[in-house]
């Protein structure tokens, strides 16, 4: 049995590695508020304030197209800073400034660390 | 040729040969204490006969036709050891046989005694010839090999084609319900269901292309293996029991 599942993981990491590889982050704000600037450069939001993104990941056409199967994640190294959430609607996360200061955004996709966007939380006056 | 040799042949004076050891199961026995020749030393053993056969047809020494009627019947002696005394190492030997009588008729000794056949309640029943029963072994290998290559082969086709396919159908169908879902536990619900038949696709169709390659490795080594032992036992007959000495006629 042991050895099996051995070959299913062997299987899945081959499945895995059969994907596309990484390009870019298509991001879209559907929402939130309008004293932000979220793009894959740099995130710049105000302390208690709220963006709803849209993001997806592109891969690179060189190197095969993903088969939709790969799994995105969007982390905030500091959340004491900023948190991102999952959201309601398909492919949507809701970043919240939590209080002034610096962090960053990892980008993985499939586990694998593809990109940092630098993100800042301004005080409000 | 034969009117040069059948004359030269009156000319000689006629010694009396020893007389030729009939190749009784008896006497067989006997001399079966010792170890069968092998395949190629019954081969040599024939060759000699036929370079002493050459020399006479060259020269006329009768000694050359006594020496070769010695080795022919020390090679019957060899060959009912090896092959024993079915009806097929029987009839091999028949014309060997038969050279030996010539070789008689024409120094002028008598006829030897052909080689008996035992009578079914008097002799035990011959031993497998040893070479007979490695080919034969080796064919029943090959048999095996085949067999065994056509239901790994099948296996393998069969899970490639009724599972690891359909997976693949299946997770094709679930990432494009996940695609038109609104909200993200529905989408998530699907990419699952399709990450699943992805691994399912991915396991079968290894598992299934390793046991149909190896299955066909399996049928190719089989047919060698068998291809081999046949042309084996083809070639044997320079000494086998269907077709003793058939390549090495004496001339006269």
């Amino acid at each position: 049995m042991s050895t099996l599942r051995k070959l299913i993981v062997l299987a899945s990491l081959a499945a895995a590695s059969c994907g596309g590889a990484y390009d870019r982050l298509e991001l879209f704000v559907i929402g939130g508020d309008r004293r932000t600037e979220v793009s894959t450069e740099r995130i710049r939001i105000g302390e208690g304030g709220v963006v709803v993104i849209e993001a997806r990941a592109e891969s690179d056409a060189d190197h095969g197209e993903y088969n939709g199967l790969e799994e995105l994640e969007l982390r905030m190294s500091d959340s004491r800073v900023a948190r991102v959430r999952k959201g309601v609607l398909k492919d949507s996360w809701v970043i919240n400034g939590a209080e002034p200061g610096d962090t960053v955004m990892q980008i993985r996709v499939d586990g694998q660390l593809e990109q940092v966007v630098p993100v800042r939380v301004e005080r409000q006056p | 040729m034969k009117q040069t040799t059948t004359s030269m042949m009156l000319a000689v004076a006629m010694a009396v040969a020893p007389v030729a050891t009939a190749v009784t199961p008896a006497v067989a026995a006997a001399s079966e204490q010792a170890a069968p020749p092998s395949k190629e030393a019954l081969d040599q053993i024939y060759t000699d006969a036929q370079l002493h056969v050459e020399r006479y047809n060259g020269n006329g020494d009768v000694e050359q036709l006594r020496a070769a009627r010695q080795l022919l019947d020390q090679w019957l002696r060899g060959h009912a050891q090896l092959y024993g005394y079915g009806e097929q190492a029987v009839q091999a030997r028949a014309p060997v046989q038969q050279q030996v009588a010539a070789i008689d008729e024409k120094v002028g000794e008598p006829a030897a005694t052909p080689v008996a056949t035992p009578a079914p309640t008097a002799a035990p029943a011959p031993a497998p010839s040893p070479v007979n029963a490695e080919i034969a072994a080796r064919q029943r290998r090959g048999d095996q090999m085949f067999t065994g290559g056509l239901v790994l082969g099948a296996v393998g086709l069969a899970t490639v084609l009724f599972v690891g396919l359909p997976a693949l159908g299946l997770r094709n169908t679930a990432l494009d319900n996940a695609q038109v879902q609104e909200f993200r536990a529905d989408e998530e619900r699907y990419l699952r269901r399709a990450r699943r038949r992805h691994t399912t696709m991915i396991v079968t169709m290894a598992i299934g292309g390793a046991f149909t390659l190896g299955g066909i490795t399996l049928v190719s080594a089989g047919a060698a293996t068998k291809n081999a032992a046949d042309r084996e036992l083809a070639l044997s007959p320079a000494v086998g029991p269907t077709f003793a000495g058939g390549s090495l006629r004496l001339r006269f």
